[in-house]
């Protein structure tokens, strides 16, 4: 089966990996973290992924323009062709370079598959008022906007309410089930998805499917705060069709990447 | 793509989306409902029809109403589930220092209701040391008839860090202490009180996700103190599976962790 990981991290941590075990309850553990492209790629190899979204941790420790300019770096000496980055953005008023017009020329330049927004870490509010611009794109354009509860889900669903047909890639939320939070957000907003990569709910994605079928769902690992094979296991042990295996590993993040306005 | 990783035990799961031939004991589980979080699967005969269908021979289970409710009649729940399936499910008794006289009237149970293996402690949760004076004669039963104790750990966190451990390893040689979760945040410590006491043992139960986690407990602490868990009815086996099968360890490891283990620790009583 083809694996492609809609969201996987690359760089070493200031002080390893803050990880989400649920939201608003972060572990600081040692894990393996892949430095570069070239470890991630190793990593997928040896695991069986085909292709890999990614951002870079700097991104989160030292500034969005600092990991966004070392993500650059990799994506642009990575020859493999297996891997598609997501920068982050910021509010345009008050950082230069966050522009509209800068954001689409980094994303038609390194071919990014998405955007990450962090408001709580960068201290501003993803909403009209701060990033109206920011998300009419992303709403006209279909362009992926991920976004994680780390901080709390306030902002997913406030952000939701204001634009609800944003494409929105829900990722790193930790390994509690969280389907009282998921189930709300994928019933009112058809564009809501969600990364696999720390779902572990016992027969979670069967009842997900059940509900929602599996258009709605995105194979990803988030290594290495995850590993890639617990997200493997879990997708190919699960009791839907092979047709929805197929939609969750790949065939779903192609039709979103596919119908993203140029 | 096909995997670089030769592992057989990985094809066979690839193939037909399971494990086949080996078997799994889940040395950390629980049961029922919980706060928190929304549960497909919660009661004993989903899960065991579930450990059917993911080839998990046995559970070592203390449910969750007996870990947060006590009542009179207590680890009624654990007791429940082990008499129901006594092929499947093996005990930990409860120990709620808080309630320290209640639950050692009843401790000599341990030894004469079939199933039960040993004690799972809660200290964080019920808000009490480790190594204070609650758990002192619980601790000493359990080192006197060789119990397995589970005990929840926790980098940082009072009560269960492996500052607490380290003291009781110290003080009690014969009882097998599981380090539920292996105290994440401090997991390379808790690898090193598993290196340094042969009593001490680590427990994969969330932890196991990380990446590189499972090839770092093997390699430091050796694969024979590794456990599987999955806190069931919490965590998907087949995600605990595949952290085991994609780590860079050889199949004989990973089968003495699904299983070999947990056999070796019921044996050796």
């Amino acid at each position: 089966m083809k694996f492609i990981d809609c969201s996987a991290c690359i760089g070493k941590g200031g002080i390893n990996r803050r990880i989400v075990n649920h939201e608003n309850y972060i572990v600081t553990e040692k894990v393996s973290e892949p430095e570069t492209a070239a470890e991630l790629l190793a990593e997928m190899d040896y695991c069986g992924v085909d292709e890999a979204i990614l951002y870079h941790q700097a991104m989160i420790d030292v500034s969005a323009q600092y990991g966004n300019g070392l993500l650059e770096n990799e994506l642009k000496s990575d020859k493999s062709k297996r891997l598609r980055g997501t920068i982050t953005v910021l509010p345009s008023i008050s950082d230069a370079g966050f522009d509209v017009a800068d954001i689409q020329k980094k994303v038609r330049e390194l071919n990014l598959a998405g955007v990450r927004a962090f408001p709580h870490n960068n201290r501003f509010m993803l909403d009209k008022v701060t990033c109206g611009d920011l998300l009419d794109y992303l709403t006209q354009s279909k362009l992926p906007l991920y976004l994680t509860p780390a901080d709390g889900w306030e902002h997913i669903f406030a952000v939701l309410k204001e634009f609800p047909k944003l494409t929105v890639i829900i990722t790193n939320y930790g390994l509690w089930g969280s389907d009282r939070y998921f189930y709300p957000l994928a019933r009112a907003y058809k564009n809501v998805h969600i990364d696999t990569g720390d779902f572990q709910v016992i027969r979670g994605l069967e009842a997900f499917v059940g509900k929602f079928g599996s258009e709605r769902l995105l194979f990803g690992t988030n290594y290495p705060m995850d590993n890639m094979g617990g997200p493997i296991a879990a997708l190919l042990g699960a009791k839907i069709s092979l047709a929805d295996k197929e939609n969750i590993a790949h065939g779903n993040i192609e039709r979103i990447l596919g119908g993203v306005a140029g | 793509m096909k995997a670089k990783n030769t592992s057989e035990l990985l094809n066979g799961f690839t193939e037909y989306g399971r494990l086949n031939g080996v078997k799994i004991i889940d040395t950390h589980t629980h049961m029922g409902d919980i706060y928190g979080t929304s549960l497909p699967v919660s009661g004993i005969d989903d899960c065991v029809s579930l450990m059917d269908e993911e080839n998990i021979q046995s559970i070592w289970c203390s449910a969750h109403g007996d870990l947060f409710s006590p009542a009179g009649d207590v680890n009624r729940e654990t007791k429940a589930v082990m008499q129901r399936y006594p092929d499947r499910v093996r005990g930990y008794y409860v120990f709620n220092p808080n309630q320290k006289e209640l639950y050692l009237s009843r401790i000599n149970e341990t030894l004469n209701i079939p199933g039960y293996i040993g004690l799972k402690l809660l200290p964080n949760y019920h808000n009490y040391s480790l190594d204070g004076g609650g758990y002192a004669e619980a601790l000493e039963f359990a080192d006197k008839h060789r119990l397995i104790v589970l005990c929840h750990t926790w980098g940082g966190k009072p009560h269960n860090s492996t500052k607490e451990v380290a003291n009781i390893l110290k003080r009690y040689k014969n009882l097998r202490f599981i380090m539920g979760h292996s105290a994440p945040g401090e997991t390379d410590e808790a690898i090193r009180l598993a290196v340094a006491h042969g009593n001490a043992y680590l427990d994969l139960c969330d932890i196991h996700r990380h990446g590189g986690m499972v090839e770092k407990m093997v390699n430091r602490a050796g694969a024979d103190k590794v456990l599987f868990g999955t806190d069931m009815p919490w965590y998907d086996p087949n995600y605990c599976i595949g952290s085991i099968l994609c780590a860079k360890i050889t199949d004989g490891d990973k089968e003495k962790i699904f299983y070999k283990n947990a056999e070796n620790l019921l044996k050796s009583k």
